[in-house]
């Protein structure tokens, strides 16, 4: 059952931080921890600058749900740009194709519970992840 | 700690150490000191390599220190040529310190992400040279 | 510009009542006369315009769909309706403004892009026009009617999306403000020793502004340690820790060491989950700890007296 939901299209970096924020205080109302909110947040930041470095513009949508396990965060972000050609590639330490670390999506895998990316070239990008409370 | 002129070497390339437009060495307590300038010409960084490693062959100096006080702008190129100047002065086994490096300087070669490990550096010549006698020695 | 204020924050913003924006729009009592007659003839229409409009919103690319909230289809069906209804009821007073008025901030409020409102508002045109073409009126009066309408239409769109923009703008404002508030200058907290206490959300115009900031500071200080206290920054995210990695290195390449103070548990952790290897940067849990690492690189110890 959904606890709250928020939708919001990201095509600027005041959209990203608007977000993040919402994201931020969401989590802190289900009583999250400190570093699952930091975990949540930074993983969140990673993908949706990634929509505005890659695909120029996109959606974001993050739902905070409960099931056996206790409540958790589902975080979904999609964009219709370029695509990742190579997914695997992508998700390799210190890949970038415009310079920078190459750390976010390696990164955002190892700090979230269900990470899964689908790319398809021409249609766009779908990355989500669930990260549990407890 | 004391600075003391100990003779003003002659400039591989000018008979005029001191006219501005060539590289000035000097050599302060064992330490050769280059001064850098901006580049009027295309062959200045080019040939600094060559310049001072005659210079620190001659001398034997074990620290070279470039005063980077007086460059206002580098690119890609001029710092390859400078890491080229350092690679050369660490086989000689020589150490590199880089003092007085600009804002706008520091600023565009981390931008441009060239390799900056092997070699120290200092606010100014003062604090290089300092820093020369305490973390390096004689 | 007389009808146009530019307020104190710099946004055009509409305030002039009802009479004054009828005027300018030259909408004659005539022209809202017809619009009203009109109106007999185009109300029990407006639910099937509204479903039309629906219809028209399904075949857009999905990302619209998240506008209409399966929970809220119904309440802004409702709206949408009322909206339509006094519209053909043409009577345009100052309250007639402000609900206006308040229709653009509900939209800004929830984000409604303004092509969907505007595709609605069409949508709408089209369909009276359509219903004028098969009415039986002599083709002036039928011109003079589609007339008075879009100028009513245009004379709506305009409250409702100059109200959005201001509000738009404001928030825009309210947020760049907050991020001006939060840059606090490059200060020399010890002879030789800088120190900036990093506070908020970093992007990449701010990044490069303190960068600029704090390397003039060294240049002009000749401060041999600078101490960046990371504890206020809300996210360290690759492109964040980026930004840090590069202060840093540009600092050292000044000759001037840098610290960075204030990671938390929570951040420690994350950054090392994101795999950032930092380096030779010295860094520390808290400011204290990284004081005592300047006084110790500036040669100075402090002791209790
Ligand atoms: N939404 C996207 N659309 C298209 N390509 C993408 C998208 N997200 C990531 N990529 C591709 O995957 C690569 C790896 O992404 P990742 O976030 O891991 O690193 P980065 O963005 O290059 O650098 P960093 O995030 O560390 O600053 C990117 O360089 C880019 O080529
Ligand atoms: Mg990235």
């Amino acid at each position: 059952m959904p606890i709250t939901r928020k939708r919001q299209i990201i095509k600027s970096e005041t959209d990203i931080i608007v977000a993040l924020s919402k994201l931020r205080t969401m989590l802190e109302g289900v009583g999250f921890g400190e570093l699952q909110i930091s975990s949540s947040v930074t993983a969140a930041s990673e993908l949706l600058r990634n929509i505005e470095k890659y695909a120029g513009s996109g959606w974001v949508q993050f739902d905070v749900m409960t099931d056996s396990r206790g409540p958790y965060l589902e975080f979904t972000a999609t964009d219709h740009g370029p695509g990742i050609a190579d997914p695997e590639q992508a998700m390799a330490d210190h890949f970038s194709s415009s310079g920078t670390l190459g750390l976010g999506l390696p990164g955002v895998k190892r700090m979230v519970d269900d990470f899964t990316l689908s790319s398809d070239i021409g249609v766009g990008t779908t990355a989500s992840f669930k990260l549990w409370k407890g | 700690m004391t600075v003391r002129e100990s003779g003003v070497m002659q400039d591989p390339k000018s008979n005029n150490p001191s006219d501005g437009t060539e590289t000035a060495f000097n050599i302060i307590d064992g330490r050769l000191i280059v001064t850098l300038h901006p580049k009027d010409d295309d062959f200045y960084f080019d040939s600094l390599c060559d310049d001072v490693s005659f210079a620190l062959g001659k001398s034997g100096c074990g620290v070279l220190i470039m005063d980077a006080t007086h460059l206002e702008l580098i690119d890609d190129w001029d710092f390859q040529r400078l890491r080229r100047v350092i690679d050369v002065a660490a086989l000689m086994g020589t150490k590199t310190i880089i003092a007085g490096v600009r804002p706008g300087v520091a600023a565009s070669i981390v931008e441009l992400g060239c390799d900056i490990g092997g070699f120290s550096t200092a606010l100014n010549l003062k604090s290089a040279l300092r820093f020369a006698d305490t973390e390096i020695g004689p | 510009m007389t009808d146009v204020i530019v307020s104190s924050t710099g946004t055009r913003s509409t305030t002039k009542d009802a009479a004054t924006l009828l005027k300018q729009f030259r909408i004659t009592d005539a022209d809202l006369d017809l619009v009203r007659q009109f109106g007999d003839k185009i109300r029990p229409k407006i639910d099937a315009f509204v479903d039309q409009f629906y219809v028209w919103l399904a075949e857009q690319p999905f990302k619209y769909e998240f506008f209409m909230d399966d929970a809220h289809v119904q309440e802004v069906r409702t709206q949408q309706t009322k909206y339509w209804h006094d519209f053909f009821d043409a009577k345009i007073d100052d309250d007639f403004v402000e609900t206006r008025r308040h229709i653009g901030r509900v939209h800004a409020k929830i984000e409604l892009p303004l092509d969907i409102y505007m595709a609605a508002m069409n949508n709408c045109l089209e369909n009276c026009v359509d219903v004028l073409m098969a009415d039986e009126e002599p083709g002036n009066e039928r011109q003079r009617t589609l007339l008075a309408i879009a100028k009513l239409m245009h004379f709506d769109e305009m409250i409702t999306a100059d109200t959005y923009s201001q509000v738009t703008n404001e928030v825009m404002l309210e947020q760049s403000k907050s991020m001006i508030e939060m840059s606090t200058p490059v200060t020399a907290i010890w002879d030789d020793i800088l120190m900036l206490p990093l506070v908020g959300i970093i992007d990449s115009k701010r990044a490069l502004d303190i960068t600029a900031r704090v390397l003039e500071e060294i240049g002009r200080t000749q401060s041999s340690c600078f101490i960046l206290d990371i504890s206020g920054v809300a996210i360290i995210d690759t492109a964040v820790a980026n930004y840090l990695i590069k202060i840093t290195k540009a600092c050292r390449l000044m000759g001037c060491e840098p610290l960075i103070s204030g990671l938390s548990p929570a951040i420690a952790q994350t950054i090392v989950n994101l795999g950032i290897d930092v380096g030779t940067i010295q860094t520390t849990g808290n400011l204290r700890e990284a004081l005592k690492h300047a006084f110790d690189h500036v040669g100075m110890t402090v002791t209790e007296k």
